[in-house]
């Protein structure tokens, strides 16, 4: 909760101080502006309400008896808070980098605002998605119920998935929100490459979501793989957290890697639309080499969770 | 657990979480970098559409060269998980 909050505070922030800042440059669009980032701001604040979601049901949870190991049950719990608390860092600020753009972009162009508001909505949303991924995971923590499993080594198996889907989160919600913010910037500037920025920042965002893809199918692998009495070893649980952490950390380069191209690709291609075919091709191989490090690690994790 | 721990199942178990840390963070940096090189590639070919080979060419070079620490970070964690 502590750290979801952080990530949409900054968000919102960095939107409420561009608005203050425009709204100042030109005060007589100060409605449309104030309308707009507030939009913006409940949109980065989903993220902070997800953790919010998650720390009062994890206060208020009543924990069954039964058969249900205690020990592995706390920690899924803490790995839960864990997952959606820094998984909603990266959608947070995402979301607040394309709002902010946004409420600029409204600025410069107010006749487009309906426009602009639209896909900041759009890349929003989609930079929203990696804070889902990460709540679906919490949720599955909470719930799951993992009934009369050895201690060891499930106290890892879901510390594993939780970091794994919390830290895999980060990278790529930042990403997508960098990259559509940009492409905002664009839209504002050429109303007109409207379409082919939309097009190519929606392919651009959909490679940037892969990290945390990889990320969210490392956690239900972890999840939903059985350990048997081998896996109650020092080595093997070490291997199973490793697992979780090396696609969760992994994803983080990529993910800021890949929007930080698309970024740069959406704002070319609305100065010169005509260049949108070259460009978003290139954008796709230069995203391609960036996805490699995090596809190097779900291989190392993939090993340690079933070659050893 | 069985209760066997001994300095040999230490050692097995520092490799495998060093391996995972080796590529995790290992794999942050060359990923942002190789994100610089090909936003600036992308930027260069919408000004210059006719330059798209030669650009994503040098592009490709660039990232390699970047990739080069990622792929340190691999051999290195497959050594500690296979080889140490």
């Amino acid at each position: 909760m502590g750290l979801g909050a952080i990530g949409s505070a900054i968000g919102e922030g960095q939107t409420a101080s561009r608005a203050a800042l425009v709204v100042s440059e030109r005060p007589e669009q100060a409605g449309t502006v104030v309308r707009t980032m507030l939009v913006g701001q409940a949109v980065a604040e989903t993220t902070g309400i997800f953790s919010l979601v998650v720390a009062i049901m994890l206060m208020f949870r009543a924990f069954p008896g039964g058969d249900l190991n205690p020990v592995v049950e706390g920690m899924a719990v803490f790995a839960a808070g864990l997952s959606i608390g820094v998984g909603a860092i990266g959608g947070g600020v995402g979301a607040g980098f394309v709002s902010a753009a946004a409420v600029d972009g409204i600025v410069r162009q107010p006749a487009s605002s309906g426009l602009l508001t639209t896909t900041m909505l759009i890349g929003q949303a989609i930079s929203q998605t990696t804070a889902i991924y990460a709540l679906v995971v919490s949720f599955i923590l909470i719930y799951k119920g993992f009934g009369a499993v050895s201690t060891f080594p499930y106290v890892f198996v879901v510390l594993s998935a939780g970091l794994c889907m919390g830290f895999g989160a980060v990278g790529p919600g930042m990403g997508e929100g960098w990259g559509a913010g940009k492409a905002i910037q664009g839209i504002a500037r050429n109303p007109r490459a409207a379409e082919k920025v939309t097009t190519t920042m929606l392919v651009g965002l959909a490679m940037t979501e892969t990290s945390s893809i990889f990320a969210m199918i490392v956690s239900f692998v972890v999840l939903f793989k059985s350990f048997g009495p081998e896996a109650q070893s020092l080595p093997m649980m070490a291997a199973i957290l490793g697992s979780g952490l090396v696609v969760g950390i992994g994803a983080i380069g990529s993910g800021i890697g890949c929007g930080i191209v698309m970024a740069e690709a959406c704002v070319g291609i609305a100065k010169n639309p005509e260049s949108s075919t070259p460009a978003t091709r290139t954008m796709l191989i230069a995203q391609a080499v960036s996805q490699s490090t995090s596809v190097y690690a779900l291989l190392v994790a993939l090993v340690l969770l079933f070659l050893l | 657990m069985d209760g066997t721990i001994n300095g040999e199942h230490i050692i097995s178990a520092a490799k495998y979480l060093g391996a995972a840390l080796a590529m995790g963070i290992g794999a942050i940096g060359p990923a942002m970098g190789e994100g610089f090189v090909g936003g600036k590639a992308c930027e260069g070919i919408t000004k210059n559409p006719q330059e798209q080979g030669l650009i994503t060419r040098t592009m490709l070079v660039g990232q390699a060269v970047s990739e080069s620490t990622g792929i340190y970070s691999l051999v290195v964690a497959l050594l500690l998980i296979f080889v140490v």
